[in-house]
């Protein structure tokens, strides 16, 4: 009978149960749970410019390239170089070997057929499609190398080619369904895949496993859908869900006394801006309820309009952080204008904002309509802001509207408002900095911009000088500080968003808030 | 019988129910004025009743003289004083319920929200009162093809879902406090026509009905000057219920953002949800008043229902 030593038993049988345990930790796999507020709306990237949707639907797509983590470079996606042929020419050499999450490849004819569907949809649907409207042609030169070809010289290429509308579908899954099919069912290369959508209730994404550029560390991916702030900050402190944002910044106490998150803030792209309605768009003329005077014609009342606010104090309302700004272009982008950022862009004079308001002749009597949507914390700094109006003499009528309401008032353009508080994202990007300034390109509701013929030259200059860096800089900063100067936009307070995140985690939230399941790592 | 004998015995039927009427009009008269007497002192014998009466006639006060008794101006913005704790919770005696995130006095905010909550309310029961009582008055004495189409009416009013009527004219005319009170008393009408309707066929056969339409009375005058007094009590037992019912529907509407950008506790307590644990007086108060004054309603409007309730008359 083989004699077994008690102690030698219990240590062998605690060696293997440690060994079955570790093997079982090993193999758990990574489920994150993030919570935000807005749902996807759609799984075809060109449909919707709605952030939040943008940020859950991308994981299922891949881009040419993107833009890194800071918006300071692009990186290699889809595309693995790119090199400029000529005036009018992009050629992008493309990745081999990549797969849509059917199993068919990528290639080039993939590339071409998404871009000329966007150029050729009804504007309706495509939302995005102004940014390609300069694209004159998509070349496939081999099934793994495109050509794309402008009409004019386009210095905006590779930051289009990384913007809202950049995930790539599969041609042969739109051709063989239809767009309503991939209005609720992805096809892309990205890492995850879609397993289930409940509208309104959660989003589950699995890795996807022969992702090229390797599986992602976090294997189920969720999105729940928490539209009150102080609902997903006690699903964080409940272990509920991994990651939230868009808090008040009075919940960092909270959730910094607990161990198992940390509370970080980022500033990001996006920032509060206010639109004075200006009628001098040539293309709007001749529209009855347009072709009139406004308050704000007037760049004395613009002028006091901006030193009348003290862009701090209104950003110490919401956040501890963020930098005030005169234009919609953020540093450090290179071609964001130094001189209209920081302290420098905080020209808070209420007395000289009064002696503005008198030497343009303005009458009490002429009520200025302010619009701005209740989704915290737009409301809130709306009202501070018709306040410190009001205090230099402006009649202010301000109108907070719920986000629907809102959405439909400012975009038709039969409504007019004199003053609209916005808060916009894409402000690291070279394209929305100036496009919408334009007089051939302004956007939507008319009598938002155009009409300045040496700001258009810029902007031409700006967009269309591929060949001297140096040149297409400083055009970007003197087209920044016309808009300034004549404030067609007033810029007020960069964005800051608190983030809590689960220390089993490691993550450092991107600079324009986009949340990519691949970038997610296990904590050691 | 002669001829002189037919007259005569007509002209004495005339007589005799102009004496029922004019006796009939005597005991109302005095009925008035004995059903005020009870009704003070039936008020005076039931707790709930005082109290709920008493509860809301103070936010009725309150509302009347909100520019008197509010201390600072509600949307007046102090960035300097904001998240300010109630005065007996570490804050500033000046501010009694606190300050919100904007700095704005809760107490004058509550104070100035009365008014949109009992303006809402009462115009829009006071609107649905109107139009239901002459709806329930007009069916009932007319009857028969009158009465069947109106209650149809009744019963399709009854079937559109308010709420949803307002978000549609929300979205097309944009949230006004006069299109709350439109729809509200445009669609709540239907319970109060039900009720007159009830009573009215009951009260078109009595006596002094009887008398009237004998004396050649209008039938409008019969209507409105004779039968109503008799019935509209019932309905306005269930007017004072649905003052509560408004409030909250219009608190839910602000609170939605779906009401006029005003000063109303719906959009206090909306303010405040983001606030609910960091700064718990922002959400508290405004809640509190809700329940205070719809307390108060339902407890008065309990104590009317069975004031009014014909098996209790006798008591009288």
């Amino acid at each position: 009978m083989l004699r077994v030593s008690l102690p030698l038993a219990a240590a062998a049988l605690i060696l293997i149960l440690a060994a079955l345990q570790g093997g079982a930790v090993a193999q758990q796999p990574l489920r994150v749970i993030v919570a935000q507020d807005r749902d996807a709306e759609d799984w075809d990237p060109p449909v919707g410019w709605q952030t939040e949707s943008e940020w859950i639907e991308m994981n299922a797509y891949d881009c040419l390239l993107f833009r890194n983590a800071t918006h300071a470079d692009y990186v290699a996606g889809l595309a693995t170089r790119w090199e400029r042929i000529g005036d009018l020419t992009m050629r992008f050499h493309l990745r081999r070997n990549v797969r849509f999450h059917d199993g068919s490849p990528f290639t080039a004819d993939d590339v071409k057929f998404h871009y000329d569907r966007i150029k050729a949809g009804p504007r309706e649907r495509y939302i995005v499609q102004p940014q390609y409207l300069f694209f004159s042609e998509i070349v496939v030169r081999d099934p793994f190398t495109v050509d794309v070809v402008t009409e004019t010289p386009n210095t905006l290429l590779l930051d289009l080619m990384s913007q809202t509308g950049c995930g790539i579908v599969s041609r042969a899954y739109f051709q063989r369904t239809s767009r309503d099919v991939l209005h609720r069912a992805p096809m892309g290369t990205g890492p995850y895949r879609l397993r289930e959508w409940v509208k309104g209730e959660r989003v589950v994404l699995e890795a996807n496993r022969d992702y090229w550029a390797g599986k992602p560390d976090v294997d189920e991916l969720i999105f729940r859908i928490i539209p009150e702030a102080s609902t997903r900050v006690a699903e964080l402190l409940t272990s509920g869900v991994d990651i939230t944002y868009k808090m008040v910044q009075q919940e960092e106490a909270r959730i910094k006394a607990r161990s198992n998150l940390s509370a970080v803030w980022g500033v990001i792209d996006r920032g509060y801006m206010l639109f004075p309605r200006i009628q001098v768009n040539p293309r709007y003329r001749g529209t009855p309820e347009l072709d009139r005077k406004f308050v704000t014609d007037d760049a004395r009342v613009r002028e006091a309009i901006e030193l009348a606010i003290d862009k701090y104090k209104l950003r110490d309302l919401i956040q501890p952080g963020g930098e005030a700004f005169r234009s919609r272009l953020f540093a450090p982008t290179p071609e964001a204008n130094p001189d209209l950022w920081g302290r420098k862009a905080n020209l808070y004079s209420p007395q000289r904002a009064r002696e503005l308001l008198a030497e343009a002749g303005y009458n009490p009597s002429q009520r200025l309509v302010m619009h701005a949507h209740d989704q915290f914390p737009s409301g809130d700094l709306a009202r501070a802001i018709a306040q410190m109006l009001r205090q230099v003499g402006l009649n202010i009528d301000l109108r907070v509207l719920d986000l629907n309401t809102f959405n439909t008032t400012i975009y038709f353009p039969r409504r007019t408002q004199d003053l609209i508080l916005l808060d916009l994202g894409g402000n690291t990007k070279p394209f929305f900095g100036l496009f919408s300034f334009h007089t051939q390109q302004a956007l939507g509701a008319a009598g938002y911009g155009g009409g300045n013929v040496q700001l258009d030259r810029l902007i031409d200059c700006a967009f269309q000088d591929v060949r001297d860096n140096d040149r297409r800089i400083r055009c970007y900063h003197r087209a920044n500080q016309v808009i300034a100067d004549e404030r067609y936009v007033i810029g007020l307070i960069q964005t800051q968003q608190l983030w809590g995140i689960s220390t089993r985690l490691r993550y450092t939230p991107r600079i324009d808030n986009h949340i990519f399941g691949a970038e997610f790592k296990r904590a050691q | 019988m002669t001829n002189a004998g037919a007259g005569q015995g007509a002209g004495g039927a005339v007589d005799d129910a102009g004496a029922v009427m004019w006796t009939a009009g005597r005991r109302a008269q005095a009925a008035h004025v004995s059903v005020a007497r009870v009704f003070i002192g039936r008020l005076r014998r039931s707790r709930v009743g005082t109290v709920g009466f008493a509860m809301f006639a103070s936010v009725l006060m309150a509302a009347a003289l909100a520019p008197l008794i509010a201390p600072f101006d509600p949307r007046e913005i102090v960035l300097e004083r904001r998240f300010l704790p109630p005065a007996f919770a570490g804050g500033l005696q000046a501010h009694l319920l606190g300050t919100d995130q904007l700095g704005r006095d809760i107490f004058s905010q509550i104070v100035h929200g009365a008014r949109i909550s009992m303006a809402i309310s009462i115009l829009s029961v006071g609107g649905s009162f109107t139009i239901g009582v002459c709806v329930g008055v007009l069916a009932g004495f007319f009857g028969r093809s009158v009465d069947a189409v109106l209650m149809r009416w009744v019963d399709i009013m009854q079937s559109l879902p308010s709420l949803v009527v307002l978000l549609a004219l929300i979205a097309v005319i944009g949230p006004k406090l006069s299109t709350i009170i439109i729809v509200f008393a445009f669609t709540w009408w239907g319970g109060y026509a039900r009720i007159v309707r009830g009573e009215v066929l009951s009260v078109r056969r009595k006596e002094f009905t009887e008398a009237a339409r004998a004396i050649g009375l209008h039938e409008s005058r019969i209507m409105f000057r004779h039968i109503l007094p008799n019935v509209i009590s019932s309905a306005m037992a269930l007017a004072a219920l649905s003052l509560g019912t408004i409030i909250i529907a219009e608190s839910a509407l602000s609170y939605l953002g779906l009401s006029a950008d005003v000063v109303s506790w719906g959009r206090m307590l909306a303010a405040g949800r983001e606030f609910v644990v960091t700064a718990w007086w922002l959400a508290l108060f405004p809640g509190l008043a809700i329940v205070y004054t719809v307390l108060g309603v339902v407890f008065f409007g309990d104590w009317l229902r069975d004031f009014v309730d014909p098996r209790l008359r006798g008591r009288f």
